[in-house]
Order: C-alpha cells, then sequence, then structure tokens
C-alpha cells in the first residue's frame, strides 16, 4: 500500500541529506513546529528561532535516527521538546528567575509532559493529513476524488454521487477507496497513520 | 470460523464504515471474522479523522 517501496520518502530522504526532500520537509514540519511552538507560548520571532535551533540539531542528529525504534514523529518531538527546554533555560537565565512559563517548562508534571505530547500528535497528525489530501487531489481524476470527498468528507449519499458523475453507486466506493489509500500512503511517509486513534483503543483493549 | 472464507474488498467494507447497511452475507462474515472486524474499524477511524480535519469537505 505504501508508496514508500517505489519512491525514496521525506524521512528517508532527509537522512540522505537530499536537498529536494528537504525543501519538502522543511515545508512540512514548519508549519507543524510553529503552531506547537505557539501552543507553548512563545512569540512567533521566539517560535522561528527555536525552529532553526530545531532544524541545526536535527541534521546533527538525523543519521542517529532508527525507524524500527520510534516513530519520527516521537523521535522529533524529543528533539523539538529538548531545544523548548534550551530555549526556556536561556530565558530564565537571562530573567535570573524561575517563574511563570520559564518555571513551567522546566519542571513539567509527567500529566502536563503527556498533555504537551498528546497536543504535539494531534497538531502533527492533522497538518500531515491535510498535506496528504492536497498531494492526493492533485494526483488523481476529478471524478475519484469527487466520489472520495463528497461520501467520506460531506457525507453525501453514495446514490447522489454516482448520479453526479455518472457511475454505478458501487464505484463511488471503489473510487473512494482508492484515493483512501492514496493518502494513507502519503501519511505513511511521515510514519503517520491516520488510524492512530483505533490502534490506540485495540491496545487498551476496548 | 467467517461463515463465507472470501474477506471483502475494501471498498465493501468502506461503504459500511462510511454508514450502508450490510449485507447479510457481510454481516455474518464480519462475526466470524475479528481481521475484517479490524479492517472496518480502521476504516471508520480514517473516516472519523478525515471529518475532523476537513469538515464539511476539503477547501
Amino acid at each position: 500500500m505504501s508508496s514508500t517501496n517505489t519512491q525514496l520518502s521525506v524521512i528517508d530522504g532527509v537522512c540522505r541529506q537530499d536537498a529536494q526532500r528537504w525543501r519538502e520537509f522543511d515545508a512540512i514540519y514548519r508549519p507543524i513546529l510553529r503552531a506547537f511552538l505557539r501552543n507553548r507560548g512563545l512569540r512567533d520571532s521566539e517560535a522561528s528561532d527555536v525552529i532553526q535551533d530545531v532544524f541545526v540539531k536535527l541534521l546533527g542528529k538525523i543519521d542517529t535516527y532508527d525507524r524500527t525504534k520510534c516513530r519520527f514523529r516521537t523521535w522529533l518531538f524529543t528533539i523539538a521538546q529538548r531545544t523548548l527546554i534550551d530555549h526556556a533555560r536561556r530565558r530564565a537565565s537571562h530573567d535570573k528567575a524561575l517563574q511563570g512559563w520559564a518555571a513551567q517548562m522546566l519542571k513539567p508534571s509527567p500529566s502536563d509532559s503527556a498533555k504537551v505530547e498528546q497536543e504535539w500528535t494531534v497538531i502533527h497528525r492533522a497538518k500531515i493529513l491535510k498535506h496528504a489530501l492536497r498531494v492526493v487531489r492533485a494526483q488523481v481524476s476529478s471524478r475519484a476524488w469527487a466520489c472520495f470527498e463528497h461520501r467520506l468528507l460531506k457525507d453525501r449519499p453514495a446514490a447522489d454521487i454516482a448520479r453526479d458523475v455518472k457511475i454505478e453507486p458501487n464505484a463511488v466506493y471503489v473510487n473512494a477507496c482508492r484515493v483512501l489509500k492514496l493518502v494513507r500512503s502519503v501519511c505513511d511517509e511521515f510514519d503517520e497513520d491516520m488510524s492512530h486513534a483505533f490502534e490506540s483503543d485495540m491496545s487498551r483493549g476496548s | 470460523m467467517p461463515s463465507s472464507l472470501t474477506c471483502p474488498e475494501e471498498a465493501e467494507l468502506l461503504a459500511v464504515a462510511a454508514g450502508e447497511e450490510a449485507s447479510n452475507e457481510l454481516r455474518m462474515h464480519l462475526a466470524g471474522c475479528p481481521l475484517c472486524r479490524e479492517r472496518l474499524g480502521r476504516l471508520a477511524a480514517d473516516i472519523a479523522m478525515l471529518k475532523q480535519v476537513s469538515p464539511g469537505g476539503f477547501a
């Protein structure tokens, strides 16, 4: 199902320092990191500085990333979080006081850490999925896209869509299914799983 | 043991995940096939995620 069999994934490309893949990576991950850092209370200019620091660290450590040990998202989160803590330390040192935001960043409780990582996961998944939708929409026929979008996103009846695009109702699902597989495949390139919530439920035995 | 040995195509499961009524044959298959129940759950989760990220369609 994954296109990673035939195409170098973005993450693999970055690991190999492929310039084109790095540009794609930057375009995807800079907004993700910015959204995360802004949610953590940084001003836009501060966020830009921290993102640069994250990218510098990432480039220095990328060859140590082992996808068999953890998801790329988790690995990058660790780098982003550590960079943010370094930033908080510098800020605290500059202010000569650990209070407010900086204190919270430096002394997070376990529940805070879990909450922050969950926030990161939600941002990451949504941004990657939106990117995947843009990529796939440009790849597939307007008919296939209409079946996917109108049935799965807009919840229109299959019979109405079939009439509009002049196909059998069952073919609406065949088309939607093909598009969905492509969307999953692009998400795979970023080590992101659309059905993560389902997996979490399964692992909890519910 | 599934009532039918052949597992349904993904598109058939997608229809059910999207809210279509399952045929009796499919319902019986699902009752006996944990793999297909998992496939169905995954498709339902995918649809929920899509709606959450792009409510009302993809602009």
